[in-house]
This record gives C-alpha cells, sequence and structure tokens, in this order.
C-alpha cells in the first residue's frame, strides 16, 4: 500500500483528540446545513399542503363564528369547535352571481373519544357537491362512503376496520388519510348523513351546546370558488353585503398569516445555517492552519526523503477529506435523528404546518450537506494545503523547535 | 482496543439510566386526566420504566462486576435482546393516546425509539469487540 | 557520479549594518566525486547548513547552479526534482525528523513506500540492527530517546543506497560509540561508491574523512 494514501488516516489515527474536534465541528456544520434545509422545506411542502387542503377560494360562516380566531383556529390550529346556520343562508348564498362551485361543510367536536381526553373535529361533507375533501380523500379511499364510515386524519391514532364510538354512534373507519402536516391531520371526516345522525345523537344526549337546531335545517360553512369571469373580490363582497348574518372570508387571507410568520422562521433558519456556515468555515480554516503548522516539522522531513509539493498538499487535502466525511455523515445521521422521529414535537413548537418532503427527497438533501460540507472543509483547508506544499524545507529544518 | 470498549460499556450504562428515568421523568407520557385517571400511555411508560431499570442493572453489572470479555460480551447480547423490546413497547405492545400530537406520540415515542435503537447499536458493538478482546487475550 | 557546485551562493532579506541583504554563503565552487566522503566544519551560523540544504535541492541558491552528472537540479520540475531526490539523495537533516504517527520501522521504510514501491524491510530490519534499534522497530517515535530517533534518520537515508548522501551533523545527540559506528558507516558508504558530505562539528571526524573543509562567514575553505 503507497504510504501516502495510508498516511493521512495514520495523522488522524494518531492525535485521536484533535481528530475528535475536528469531526465534531464538522458534524455541526452538517447538522446545521442539513437540519436547517430540511426545516426549511417542510415548512414549505406543509403551508403547499394546507393551501391545497383549503382548496376553496371562500369561505363563508356565520357571523359569530367569523370572529375571525375562532375559524381560524378550527381550520389552522386543529383546535376544536363547532357553529351552525340556517340552511336558508345557504340557498341565499348559492344564489350569489359569479359562483362557480359550492358546498356546504358540517363540524362537529367529539366529546371525549375512548380512552382520552382530547376532543377530535369531526368535518361533514356533501359528496354531491363537494369539491375540496373528496379529491384527496380519493388518493386514501377509492369508494363511496357509506353511513357510519369515516376517514380519519393521519395522526389519528386509529386504523382501518377500527370502531370508532362519537357520542354512543359507532363509526367504522373505512381509510386513513396521508399525512398533510396540517390540523386535518388530526380531524375526522364523513359524509352529510353520518354528521347528521352524530349532531342528532349529541342533541339527544344533551351534550351540543346548540340546543334548538333541527341537524336537517343547518350547515356549518360554505365553501366556494368563484366562476370564470368573476373575481374572488366580487363574489366576496356581494355575498357580505346581501346575506345576513354570515361572514365572508378569502382563504388566502386566513392562510397570510401562516405564511407571514413562516416566511419569518425561515429567515431566521436561513440566516442560521450562513452564520454556521461562515463561523464553521473560519473554525475549520484556523483549525488546519493550526494542525498543520504544529507539523510543519513532519512536512518538512517528507521534502527531505523526496515527497512533491502536490504530494505535500495531497495528503493534507486527504486529512481533510476524511474528516469532513465522517463529520458530515454522523451530522446528517444526527439529523435524521432528531427531525425523523421528533417532527410532532417541532411541529406543535413552531405552530405551523410541517410536512416532510418525501424520503427521496431527504436522502437528497443529506446528499447535498454531506457534499457542501466536504466542499467547506476542502476550502478551509486549500490555504493550509497550498502554504504546506511551498514551505521552506530548509528553514525548518535549521531550527529544531 | 481496551479504552474503546471501556468508553462503550460506560456509554451503555447511560444510555439505560437514560431510557429508565428519562422516560419516567423528562419525556414522560401524557399527564393524567381531570379526573386523575391514567390514559393507556401511562401503562407504556410503566412498561418502558421497568425494562430500562432491567437494562441499567445489567449494563452496569457488565461494566463493573465482570472482568472476563465473553460474560461482557454475553450480558451486552442480552441488552439487544431486551432494547429491542423496549423499542417495541411504544404504540405496538402497549397503545398509546388517540392523536399523533399528544405528548405519549410527540415525545415519548420517539424518545424511546432513538434510545433504544442506540442500545441496540452500542450493544452490538460491545458484543463483537468484547468477543474480540477475549479472543485476542 | 559528479556533484558539481558552480558559483553557488545564497542571500537573505535580513538587516544589517549597511545593506537589508546578508549573506549567507558566498560564491563557491565544489566537486564531490562518488567514493569520497567530504567533511565540513565551521562555527554555527557560518553558512554550513545552508550550503548542504542548496546541495541536496532544498534551498533554491541566489546565484549559481548545482549539477549531479551535469544535471542542474535547480532547472527541474518540482515534481521531477522530488523523485530525483528520493532516488538518488539521501539526507539525514538536523534534529528529530520522525514521523510521529508511524513506527519506527514505517519510518525508515518511507523512501520507497512514498512512491507506494516495496517497502524493503529486511534490508531495513538489517541497518536496524547495525545502528542497534532493531528491538524498536515496532515503537512509535514518541517512546525513542533522542539518540535513537538520531539513528532512526540515518538508517531512513542509508535505506536506498543513494548515490550522495548529506548529513547535517548527524550525530550531534549521539554519544562516543555510537558516533563512531555513524562514521564508520559514512565511511562505508563512500567505500562501497557513494559521494558523502557530512557537516559536523566532531573534531575526530577528520580521520575518516577523505577530504576536509571549513566554512567561515559564508566563504569555503578547503
Amino acid at each position: 500500500m503507497k504510504i501516502s494514501s495510508a498516511l493521512p488516516l495514520r495523522n488522524l489515527r494518531g492525535n485521536p483528540v484533535r481528530t475528535a474536534i475536528l469531526i465534531f465541528l464538522t458534524a455541526i456544520l452538517s447538522l446545521m446545513i442539513f437540519g436547517g434545509t430540511l426545516m426549511i422545506t417542510s415548512l414549505k411542502t406543509g403551508l403547499h399542503s394546507l393551501e391545497s387542503r383549503l382548496g376553496a377560494d371562500i369561505m363563508v360562516v356565520p357571523y359569530e363564528a367569523a370572529t375571525k380566531s375562532n375559524l381560524e383556529t378550527i381550520v389552522l390550529q386543529g383546535a376544536t369547535g363547532y357553529f351552525y346556520m340556517d340552511e336558508a343562508k345557504y340557498q341565499k348564498i348559492a344564489s350569489t352571481e359569479g359562483i362557480g362551485q359550492i358546498s356546504a361543510q358540517f363540524f362537529l367536536a367529539s366529546a371525549s373519544s375512548g380512552c382520552c381526553s382530547l376532543s377530535v373535529q369531526i368535518i361533514g361533507f356533501d359528496p354531491d357537491t363537494d369539491f375540496t375533501i373528496t379529491p384527496w380523500i380519493k388518493k386514501s379511499y377509492g369508494q363511496t362512503l357509506q353511513k357510519y364510515d369515516i376517514i380519519v386524519g393521519n395522526d389519528l391514532n386509529a386504523f382501518v376496520g377500527d370502531t370508532l364510538i362519537f357520542y354512543g354512534v359507532e363509526c367504522r373507519v373505512a381509510a386513513k388519510l396521508d399525512k398533510t402536516g396540517t390540523s386535518f391531520d388530526t380531524a375526522v371526516f364523513t359524509n352529510q348523513e353520518t354528521i347528521k345522525a352524530l349532531i342528532q345523537s349529541s342533541l339527544d344526549k344533551n351534550m351540543n351546546e346548540f340546543k334548538n337546531i333541527n341537524p336537517d335545517k343547518v350547515v356549518s360553512c360554505v365553501l366556494i370558488n368563484a366562476a370564470e369571469g368573476y373575481t374572488v373580490e366580487d363574489v366576496l363582497n356581494d355575498i357580505n353585503l346581501h346575506v345576513k348574518k354570515v361572514k365572508a372570508v378569502r382563504t388566502k387571507d386566513m392562510i397570510s398569516g401562516i405564511s407571514d410568520s413562516l416566511a419569518g422562521v425561515s429567515d431566521i433558519i436561513s440566516i442560521l445555517i450562513i452564520v454556521v456556515w461562515i463561523a464553521g468555515m473560519l473554525i475549520l480554516l484556523l483549525a488546519f492552519a493550526m494542525s498543520i503548522s504544529q507539523r510543519k516539522k513532519e512536512f518538512a522531513v517528507l521534502r527531505v526523503i523526496g515527497a512533491s509539493q502536490n504530494q505535500l498538499a495531497g495528503i493534507v487535502m486527504q486529512e481533510a477529506l476524511l474528516l469532513c466525511l465522517a463529520g458530515s455523515l454522523m451530522g446528517a445521521v444526527l439529523g435524521l435523528l432528531i427531525l425523523l422521529p421528533f417532527q410532532q414535537v417541532i411541529e406543535e413548537f413552531l405552530n405551523l404546518p410541517f410536512l416532510l418532503p418525501s424520503a427521496v427527497q431527504i436522502a437528497g438533501y443529506v446528499l447535498a450537506a454531506v457534499i457542501l460540507t466536504i466542499l467547506t472543509g476542502c476550502i478551509a483547508v486549500s490555504v493550509s494545503a497550498f502554504r504546506i506544499s511551498r514551505i521552506d524545507t530548509a528553514l525548518i529544518l535549521r531550527g529544531d523547535t | 482496543m481496551k479504552k474503546i470498549t471501556v468508553v462503550l460499556d460506560v456509554i451503555l450504562c447511560v444510555l439505560s439510566a437514560l431510557l429508565c428515568f428519562g422516560t419516567k421523568f423528562l419525556f414522560h407520557a401524557c399527564g393524567p386526566k381531570e379526573d386523575g385517571s391514567w390514559m393507556a400511555c401511562h401503562w407504556a411508560e410503566q412498561a418502558v420504566f421497568g425494562i430500562g431499570l432491567v437494562l441499567l442493572v445489567l449494563s452496569l453489572v457488565m461494566t463493573f462486576a465482570f472482568k472476563d470479555g465473553k460474560t461482557k460480551s454475553g450480558i451486552a447480547l442480552s441488552l439487544e435482546g431486551i432494547a429491542a423490546l423496549a423499542l417495541g413497547i411504544p404504540n405496538h405492545l402497549i397503545s398509546l393516546c388517540m392523536m399523533n400530537t399528544m405528548r405519549c406520540h410527540a415525545v415519548m415515542k420517539p424518545a424511546v425509539i432513538v434510545i433504544s435503537i442506540c442500545i441496540i447499536l452500542c450493544g452490538m458493538a460491545a458484543c463483537i469487540l468484547h468477543r474480540k478482546e477475549d479472543t485476542e487475550s | 557520479m559528479i556533484l558539481k557546485a558552480e558559483k553557488l551562493s545564497k542571500e537573505f532579506i535580513r538587516e544589517t549594518k549597511n545593506t537589508n541583504r546578508f549573506c549567507a554563503v558566498q560564491e563557491t565552487d565544489f566537486v564531490l566525486e562518488s567514493g569520497s566522503f567530504a567533511v565540513l566544519t565551521g562555527r554555527s551560523g557560518s553558512g554550513k547548513s545552508t550550503f548542504l540544504h542548496m546541495l541536496s535541492g532544498l534551498m533554491t541558491p541566489t546565484s549559481g547552479r548545482v549539477l549531479i552528472d551535469d544535471k542542474d537540479i535547480y532547472q527541474l520540475p518540482d515534481q521531477e526534482l522530488s523523485r530525483f531526490r528520493n532516488q538518488h539523495i539521501g539526507v539525514i537533516p538536523q534534529g528529530q525528523t520522525a514521523l510521529h504517527s508511524l513506527t519506527v520501522l514505517e519510518n525508515i521504510c518511507l523512501p520507497y513506500t512514498l512512491y507506494g514501491e516495496e517497502a524493503h524491510e529486511t534490508e531495513a530490519l538489517a541497518l536496524l540492527e547495525k545502528l542497534e534499534i532493531a528491538h524498536l522497530k515496532t515503537a512509535l517515535p514518541a517512546e525513542l530517546s533522542g539518540g535513537e530517533l538520531r539513528r532512526m534518520a540515518i538508517a531512513r537515508a542509508f535505506l536506498r543506497k543513494p548515490e550522495l548522501i548529506l548529513a547535517d551533523e548527524p550525530t550531534s545527540d549521539l554519544d562516543d560509540q555510537n558516533t563512531e559506528i555513524v562514521f564508520q558507516f559514512l565511511r562505508q558508504a563512500a567505500q562501497d561508491g557513494a559521494a558523502v558530505f557530512a557537516v559536523t562539528h566532531e573534531t575526530n571526524a577528520a580521520q575518516y574523512a577523505d577530504r576536509l573543509f571549513r566554512m567561515n562567514a559564508g566563504q569555503l575553505q578547503g
């Protein structure tokens, strides 16, 4: 074996403390690059997922529910709640000019469900008119929902075939949805027929906040897409002007708060990555320079024995390459170990939609972080490599220091 | 060689202690309900605590009570199996709460999984290295 | 082989009385043939080591040329010069010159292994035997005394049986007995056909040498 290719490894093993510190440094660098980019992408994927899940231009809710926070906490933050308005309002809204698609939804929150003290948001939709939930449910469940069939969000600990009991009514889990990274992950979806039965049951058991409602004569909210040739603004204003006791909200406006704070978090992470990258680069630059100047004499000896300038530079580069490879892989694995299992904690902490990209994409980020870290190490060491290849061998050998 | 196995032994002790007491006090499952009763995840927490205690005792015994490489290797092997059991507890052997956003899913489960995997990997390394040490001496 | 130095001189940039140039070696002509052993003595700072480094191709002279078999070594590109030094010149530098991550034996075999050649361990062990450090072959340099490290450096320079041996204070850390062994070694190498040039403070080196030089304030006196 050529000693010049074994030498870098031997040098690294010869000084385990220095090697460990440098590996640790590069691991942090790669962890930051990988973890940071994965966080930013997950947030963006989450927002995108939320946008497509909302899927309508306008949401009309009873006026008392539109005290915006109430609606927002249900749709965006996964709180539970419900409100109703007369079905006549739906008819009135439907008659507004410029409506392309329109569908009503029905909300109910379960009382404590089974084992847990937390209640679950139940969303009922009308299979005949629905255009927001059905396309997305289709991916997980091809058939039509029967009465007392429910579809559960990905974060609910229930599986196909399980039975969940809401207000004494047994419901069969027909499908489980893919993860969306939004509040819909903890919701239960069902058709109009089922939810009306559940509302009735909650009324019968005297567990509903509303006392005097007829489940067949109410809706919770109305989702609307503007028809071609009409702006969302027109339809929105028209409804707010002409239909009393309701409030029409642009879904884009609801998300704007989220996308604003998401942009903020992304910016902070981006700045962090850049700061850590620059700091890491500088520290590595110094660390390599120190580590190599300590061994100046050894390199001079190699010159004496007949190593060329390129060989010296090669040894130094290989040392850095090995260090960065080990460090960056460790950092990436550490990042995976933190971000993958604890994504729920992160989601809750940030209070923003958070959806991890596909495995292939994550692998791509790992690769990118490793390459970037190695590149950083190589740039940092190239200064030292150049200097060591140009050392004044004779001068170093003279002084025995 | 020697140094690395000692470090591994100590790491195994620390990980076991973390699994045992960490699950109980740091990344514990959901708290009691308003009426004071516990949810299913609490029993998963108790089970992991118990298993963690066994792991801790065994890893301490391996580190301090025996000098013989073969015995140490055998105990390391048993640690792997027990850690695999701990890995299976949350939501597989004992089911957790209804929503994945709840503490037992979001915090306890991943923590138990990560620590158990670390114990299994370190146990594997310790098992092999102790064995090697034994054949070398 | 013939080593020739033609009008070789070296100036360093350093503040002195009237000028910022300091002349370490004044224009010197020097010839060394195969089979002869030349010894250079002189006071510290007189330019001995500078001269030796210029001969070994490690220090570009300010003026003049170094010719080995009529080849101007400073005209060679770095890669060729390095390879040439590796194959034909054995340099014993001053001070401790071990690579700390390699064992004694690996250190000695470096001239071969550096370019991926076979290590020639048998020859290396024989050299270690002669220098009485064979028992240390698997030791790391950090475990060796100064004298042992010196002998290791000597073995390393001799391993390839180079045609030109340049030794800078090869006996500085050695006791009388070992000093004698080293000079006999150098003498023997010359007899075997190498051109040997040693810089030393050792007064009894003269008895082994074919030719004796003195360096006085950068001036070579033969």
